[in-house]
This record gives C-alpha cells, structure tokens and sequence, in this order.
C-alpha cells in the first residue's frame, strides 16, 4: 500500500516539477537548448517485475497529462511509449539479468552511479533524440539536434540526481 | 483459430504497445488542425489553464515592479499621443459629437498566464475567454509591440499562437519604404528574441535600426504597432529579395500583460478578402 502511495506521489510531483519548474527555467538566449525532460523518470525507475502492458498504460497516462499542459498532444506520449518498450533491452545491454534484482526500484543508490548514469543516459538521450526529430519532423540541422540532444540529456540527469538525493537517499 | 489467439497471447506486449502507439501518433498528426481535441486536450481547457492561473498568482508578486514600469512607460508615451493631439489653435469652429468618427478598436486588457518560449511551437494562455467577448483571430499586443493571433477560446482563457511559432503568418511593412513582408518564425534558426522578414524587393533600402510595423491589413491588427528592429540583413540573390533579422519588441520570456484587440469593422474586412 504504501508502494503505490509513493508511486502516485512520484507520477504527480514528476509532471509538477517537470510542467511548473523545469518549463520555467531561463537561460536567456540559449533557453531553447535547455528544456529538458524528467518525466521518464517514473517508467525507468520501475521495479523490473511490473508487467509491460502496466508500464505502457502508466506511460500513455503520464504523456498525455504532459502534452496537454504542454500543447503537444501526443509527442510526449509516443516517444515515451517507444521507451516504455525498449527499457528491457536498453537494461540487458548495460548488465547481465542476475545482477539486478527483481523487486528493487531502480535509482542510482541501488544501481551503483555508474550504471545509472549508463542507463539513464542512454535512455534519456534516446528520449530526446526521439522526440525532437518528431517534433521538426525533418532531418534537417542534424548537428544542432544532437547538441540539444545532448545537453538536455546532461541536464536531465543532474537534475534527476538531485531529485534523488532529495527524496530516495537515506542514511 | 487457436493458433492466432496463442500468436496475440505471445505478442500481447508488443500488440499493446502498437495499439496504444498508433493512438498517440493519431492524437499527434489529427489534433493540430482539429476544433475539438483542441478544446478539450489543450492547455486552455478548464484544468489544466486553472492550475496555471494559481501557478501566475502565485509568482506574479515578485516582478510586479516590472510590470508596473512597462506600464508607466506605455502610460507617458500614450499620454504624449493624445495631448499632442487636441490643441486648440482658432476658436472659429467648434467640435461636436457626430457620426462620422467612429472608434475602429477595443482592446480587452489580460494576464498572460503562461508563456512557452524554449520549444519548436509556441503557445500562450490568457485569462479571458468567450466570456469576456474574446473570439478567435483577434490579435493581440503587448505595451510595446505585437504579440499573436487567438487560437482557440474557452469560457474563461484563451490560447494565443505568438509569433515564435512557425504557424504563425502576417504580412509586415518596413516603416521608411512602406514595403511589404511575410513574418516567418525558424524554430532551427531562431531563438524567441528574432524573427525573419522575408519576400523583400532586393533593391529596397533597408538599414540596421530601422523597425518594420504592423500593417493593419486583415484586420487583426492596428497598423502602425512595431514588430521589430532590423539586426541582420542577408541578400538572397537567386529569389531577388532580402532576409531580414529582426529583434523581437517583446521579450516573451518576462511578459505578463497583453491587450486583445477587438477590430469593430472585422466582418467588412472579412468579406473583401473572401472575394478574392
């Protein structure tokens, strides 16, 4: 019980922080390159022995409650959809099955840091990369696309080991 | 029979996810252009344009002083218009009340509760709506220059496509030459402070510093409202015409207020361009 407690707290204060914090943040002219995005957080963080249709259901959810508030209808959702079913395959490439247990949450006190920033990283980057190609909808400025690739995945990852510290961390 | 029904068990995963993908792929390539999913799954829609609403009342405290000397910026400059205007120079006739004169505009002050800047396309929420009289396509402008066109109107917010978006189109004039030109938003190539000006004559006299203004053309907007300043001027040889960067007037990552501009004479307007 007090699992999906802190499940529902997760889903709700990873769109707030993502929709009223991270949205607002202002870089001046280079605020286009960070706008990076958390929420697939909640999906990778997932106890590996949560079945893939309950992912994929959390996932449809918490995309559309990002695109509405964020007026992208849909893009959130399907490229967090496409991740939803590559994490499986995305974890056995970084480590072997064992190593993992089954009914462990995935953070980065868990996972070793390490591991999580490989993870993570390579999600999270896949995320990105996924949903600005998507959202131009062209393959033009592929190099700028891969920056901002980049540095929002950079940024994406010191604010979840922030987020971390702050609420998964004990002593 | 037995066999596809142990093939959807087997891929049942995978079924799922193409199911819930092909959903989310239709919401994303319908929606842009459809009434309905953009009433009800947007950012005006009750929800989620009140959550912003409390988010704007709680920050808006801190850069009250902002606001407050936009506004008395705009208040001096106003001021200077109108006692310029009325100077009594004979009293040979005297100024009565009669029909000829009519008010052209109205504007409907609002808050700009949230303002997107950073992303591919741009969106802005006011809080007024079909309530207030705000209908769709009415422009709307800042204290110092324009600001975009209402998409879409609920009961009590709106939302605004500004012009940091790519959909966005309007015809502009450069104020020394009175040449016309087509606004184009490049998510690529643009951040949210410059624009492009293009289909420009090559052999117009263009110079950095100079402003191109709103046209008042369609409408939508007064003319004579600043636009920009000219930053970048790039020759286009092969089209003849010129690329023009301009600086933005307003600054949308700090705006708060705008006004909503109710043109009376629209439906006239409305049917000469229909004619064409």
């Amino acid at each position: 019980m007090i699992f999906e407690f802190r499940n529902i707290a997760w889903f709700l204060g990873l769109i707030v922080a993502q929709i009223f914090f991270i949205d607002y943040l202002d870089f001046g002219i280079y605020s286009s390159y960070f706008s990076p995005i958390i929420i697939c957080f909640f999906i990778l963080k997932m106890k590996l022995d949560t079945t893939v249709i309950n992912l994929l259901i959390y996932a449809f959810f918490l995309g559309i409650i990002t695109d509405v508030f964020r007026n992208t209808l849909g893009l959130n959702t399907s490229v967090l959809l496409i991740i939803t079913f590559l994490k499986p395959t995305f974890l056995n490439s970084i480590s072997s099955k064992e190593d993992i247990e089954n009914d462990v949450e995935l953070n980065m006190f868990t996972m070793g840091f390490l591991r999580y920033l490989l993870f993570f990283g390579i999600s999270i980057f896949t995320y990105h990369l996924l949903f600005f190609l998507l959202e131009q909808f062209s393959f033009n400025n592929l190099l700028i696309l891969f920056l901002r690739a980049i540095v929002n995945t950079i940024s994406a990852l010191l604010f979840l080991v922030f987020l971390q510290y702050l609420f998964i961390f004990k002593k | 029979m037995r066999n596809i029904i142990l093939l959807i068990q087997k891929y049942r995963n995978f079924l799922f996810f193409l199911f819930l993908e092909f959903i989310s792929l239709f919401f994303l390539f319908s929606s842009r252009n459809s009434y309905h999913h953009y009433n009800y799954l947007s950012s005006s829609n009750r929800i989620t344009s009140s959550l912003y609403n409390f988010q704007y009342n709680m920050f808006s405290y801190f850069s009250l002083r902002e606001i407050n000397n936009e506004l008395l910026i705009e208040n001096t400059s106003l001021k200077n218009q109108v006692l310029n205007k009325d100077m009594v120079v004979g009293r040979k006739f005297i100024k009565l009340e009669d029909t000829i004169y009519q008010k052209n505009f109205l504007f409907k002050e609002v808050k700009v509760i949230n303002s997107q800047f950073k992303y591919f396309e741009n969106f802005l929420i006011v809080n007024a709506g079909s309530k207030s009289g705000i209908k769709e396509k009415m422009g709307l402008i800042g204290t110092k220059g324009i600001l975009g066109i209402v998409k879409n109107v609920t009961d009590n917010y709106a939302t605004i496509r500004p012009l940091i978006n790519p959909n966005f189109g309007l015809k502009v004039l450069h104020q020394n030459t009175n040449s016309w030109g087509d606004l184009i938003w490049i998510p690529q190539e643009n951040n949210f402070q410059n624009i492009f000006v293009k289909n420009i004559p090559i052999y117009t006299k263009v110079k950095q510093g100079d402003y191109f203004i709103s046209s008042g053309a369609e409408g939508l907007f007064p003319a004579g409202l600043k636009v920009g300043k000219v930053i970048e001027i790039i020759e286009n040889i092969e089209q003849q015409t010129l690329d023009i960067k301009l600086k933005i007037e307003e600054d949308f990552s700090r705006i708060k207020i705008g006004f909503v501009v109710m043109n009376k004479t629209v439906d006239e307007i409305n049917l000469h361009l229909k004619k064409k």
